[in-house]
């Protein structure tokens, strides 16, 4: 996202936040396009138009599947289905109406477009029909995770491309094929939470419009937070009315962010550690500085766009989560964790680390051992939720096993520790606990960052000269 | 204590208001943001102007070219750290060949000169400085060799070929806009008459306002930050894979300067020698017609390499040798002392021998020109 996007985005949020009982309709409006109009340029062209559709296709799929019948009462969800429609053919239809400078020139053939509402009538009208047993949520759970998997594998989407360039009779030739798909990491992730959630019964009644302004909220559409459905509904059902001092936090929030991603951010990256450093230096020392440069980037630029949404959302009256508590100044692991991306860890903690703690519990297994399966597994899945690569995996071992070092480490000192420390000693304590975690998760952002595990290996031989 | 009631209308005039206060004050005074720099004291000074052709390798080659803004890039070259006593500064201006492209600092000319550890007659140590920069235009090595008067040259070494005299519009726009004032008073000065002109004009005070500027300071910024790692890997140029040139030469005797039966260098930029010559003012003025490549394969009779068919070039070198004459300027003609071997990826780029030989055939006129002005 350019400061231009961000400035247009910041401009609607005013205007919608302004709005009366049309609020909800003119934020479904918004998001649907947003997710048009940030989708980047693709090798295929025409995945320009079938990305942001699938996108938005998946969202009311996925709301004909959890909703209850009293939700989908047509009197009260006509006018969202006419939004959603109606930017839909907007956006896809500009080439005839001249708004190419607006949005992208290359437009999908009508065909397409014929096409899409075709099948999409079909399944909709499919869903509406017929009864939905339980099993039925597992199963579209497990279809957005096996998505998941083949959008974040280079060895299933390079076969993907090398299937439709066999159709067209072209070779692809690439050996980088990406689908570029904006936003869908917390896409799939609240549409997996929604699906759970109906699955037990915890979900509550959501329209059309509260539930695709939920998956596809617009200020938090490409970076998060993901916000839990309940609290979000909540918030868009009670808009705060901002008062002075509000308007102040909501814009300090904003522009806090956009210096953060813009200026700190942008101007980090020129001397954060990439693979082409790793090849140029040589030097221990600089080694040291392009990695601490890396691990304020990225958490500078992830922050930044936080504070970036959370500002848009709150000029339009909508508290999001926090993502971020100051993590590098965190005293140990646990608390880093607890501290960056939060959000996140929160989803992972719920649906994944507690369900698999507890099954694992029923079974005659060490408490030990259970720490370190659950810690492993939760941090190298983590680690997958950015990319299936071997990079990615080592990055959730390295904070897998850390935790649990922690883990251990911590229950090891407290039953050893009669008496609390003297106050310098504490401060002296956590000083290190500081110095210690930030190294430690510097050095995990080294498998994260560069983009083999050998790079990864020569950067840590010249670190430690080994 | 009594709280006052916030009024974020008024927070964001009266931020409106500073900014717009900052705008008009910076159009006003125009402050040489150029000048400040952590090169030569945070960070090693670049030994050569920063410059790098494409978008796409400036996070390789760590650099940024900032032609909008002399001030900053001779901030981050080592010829703004303080001349020592004893220091006899010899400053080459040209294009790619002596910026030396494909090749890295410590290869080229200057570095080559450097190694020869030249003494003028009365002891001083004489020390190279690159401050090439990779366009063929010789009206833009004069305004760096302007601007260089600042940093105490003792000598100019200044490396042409034929290919820099041409009047390129496009040059023009692109290095000598931005210093308009600059240039216009020295097309005045020494009646540049063949320089084109049209599109320099001095900027209006919305182009000087920190607004206007933003393209400008962003690159001195990022310049800026470049230098971390440029000072841990020593690379200032992304080093690509080249392919010998070929003897063979294409079949044509087409040239931009007239006809085999009738040469025209008319609309050429020969008058600059003289404005460079003028702009020297006391410090010795070496030209040195620099060495090309010599094709000896099929159509190696009507050409010497891809640029310059023979009839051309013979003439550009009788005229150069003339005007230098006129002029009486210092002038070596070396355009066929390398092999074609020592040619790189162009009819102009040298190999690191290349560069060692033609320190070699430049040093002795150089120090005799040290001790007789």
């Amino acid at each position: 996202m350019t400061v231009f996007n961000i400035g247009i985005l910041a401009l609607a949020a005013f205007v919608i936040g302004r709005l009366g009982r049309s609020r909800e309709l003119a934020l479904l409006g918004a998001s649907v396009f947003v997710v048009y109009w940030l989708q980047p340029q693709q090798q295929f062209v025409s995945l320009v138009y079938w990305v942001p559709t699938i996108t938005i296709a998946l969202t009311v799929i996925c709301w004909l599947l959890v909703s209850t019948p009293e939700a989908r009462a047509w009197r009260q969800n006509w006018p969202a289905v006419l939004v959603i429609i109606g930017i839909m053919l907007l956006v896809d239809l500009n080439q005839f109406l001249g708004f190419e400078k607006i949005y992208m020139t290359t437009t999908p053939r009508l065909w397409m477009i014929a096409l899409t509402l075709g099948v999409f009538s079909v399944v909709s009208f499919v869903l509406i029909k017929t009864p939905r047993p339980l099993y039925i949520f597992s199963a579209a759970f497990i279809s957005i995770i096996l998505l998941f998997i083949f959008l974040k594998t280079p060895f299933f989407v390079n076969i993907f491309f090398e299937f439709v360039n066999s159709l067209s009779g072209q070779r692809s030739g690439n050996p980088k094929n990406i689908i570029s798909w904006l936003g869908f990491s917390y896409i799939a992730f609240r549409l997996m939470h929604t699906l759970r959630d109906r699955q037990v019964n915890r979900l509550p009644v959501l329209t059309l419009a509260e539930y695709v302004n939920y998956v596809i909220f617009f200020p938090a559409f490409t970076a998060g937070p993901i916000d839990r459905v309940e609290r979000f509904v909540q918030e868009l059902r009670n808009p705060a009315a901002l008062a002075g001092q509000d308007w102040v936090e909501a814009g300090t929030r904003f522009f806090v962010g956009l210096f953060k991603k813009f200026i700190i951010a942008d101007a980090l990256t020129l001397i954060a550690l990439n693979d082409v450093l790793v090849g140029q230096v040589k030097s221990p020392a600089w080694m040291w500085f392009f990695l601490y440069a890396y691990s304020l980037r990225i958490y500078f630029d992830f922050s930044g766009y936080t504070d970036i949404a959370i500002g848009l959302a709150r000029i339009m009256g909508i508290r999001l989560p926090e993502n971020f508590a100051s993590p590098y100044l965190k005293s140990n692991l646990t608390q880093f964790w607890n501290s960056w991306h939060m959000t996140l860890t929160q989803w992972f903690r719920a649906y994944f680390f507690y369900p698999i703690t507890r099954a694992l519990r029923t079974k005659e297994i060490p408490v030990p051992l259970i720490i370190l399966i659950t810690q492993v597994a939760t941090m190298i899945v983590i680690g997958l939720w950015h990319g299936v690569t071997w990079g990615f995996v080592l990055w959730g071992l390295w904070h897998g096993l850390g935790l649990f070092i922690q883990n251990r480490w911590s229950e090891f000192i407290r039953s050893r520790m009669k008496t609390p420390l003297h106050a310098q000693g504490q401060l002296l304590l956590n000083a290190s606990g500081i110095f210690l975690t930030f190294n430690f998760v510097s050095l995990g952002w080294l498998f994260f960052t560069l983009s083999t595990p050998a790079l990864a290996w020569q950067a840590l031989s010249i670190l430690f000269k080994l | 204590m009594k709280m006052t009631e916030v009024n974020p209308l008024r927070i964001f005039v009266k931020a409106l208001l500073l900014y717009a206060l900052a705008n008009i004050l910076f159009a006003y005074f125009q402050p040489s943001v150029g000048k400040l720099s952590i090169y030569n004291w945070l960070v090693p000074g670049r030994e050569r102007l920063p410059y790098e052709r494409e978008v796409e390798y400036y996070p390789v080659s760590h650099t940024i070219p900032v032609y909008e803004d002399m001030d900053a890039m001779f901030s981050s070259h080592i010829v703004s750290r303080p001349k020592y006593a004893d220091e006899y500064r010899v400053m080459l201006v040209g294009d790619s060949s002596t910026w030396a492209f494909g090749l890295t600092s410590k290869e080229n000319l200057t570095s080559q000169l450097n190694l020869l550890k030249l003494k003028t007659c009365n002891g001083r140590r004489v020390v190279f400085y690159n401050i090439a920069f990779p366009l063929p235009y010789v009206a833009k090595d004069v305004l760096i060799m302007d601007k260089a008067r600042e940093y105490e040259p003792d000598m100019f070494l200044w490396l042409v070929t034929l290919d820099a005299f041409r009047n390129r519009t496009i040059y023009t726009d692109y290095f000598l806009s931005p210093y308009a004032e600059e240039v216009l008073a020295l097309v005045d000065e020494y009646q540049l008459s063949n320089l084109d002109i049209e599109n320099v004009r001095t900027p209006t005070f919305w182009e000087r306002t920190i607004i206007g500027q933003r393209s400008r300071l962003k690159k001195i910024a990022l310049l800026q930050l470049h230098g971390l790692p440029w000072s841990a890997t020593a690379l200032d140029y992304y080093y690509h894979d080249w392919t010998p040139l070929s003897q063979d030469q294409f079949d044509s005797l087409d040239s931009d300067f007239g006809s085999p039966a009738e040469v025209n260098f008319d609309n050429t930029l020969f008058d600059v020698l003289r404005a460079g010559q003028g702009v020297a003012g006391e410090a010795p003025l070496l030209v040195v017609n620099e060495p090309v490549f010599i094709g000896s394969g099929i159509n190696s009779g009507i050409r010497y390499n891809d640029f310059y068919p023979r009839w051309v070039y013979d003439e550009y070198r009788v005229y150069l040798d003339k005007i230098t004459r006129e002029e009486k300027m210092d002038y070596l003609d070396l355009w066929n002392v390398l092999p074609s071997f020592e040619f790189t990826d162009s009819p102009f780029h040298r190999s690191p021998a290349g560069e060692k030989l033609l320190a070699d055939l430049i040093s002795p006129q150089l120090l005799n020109l040290t001790c007789s002005k």
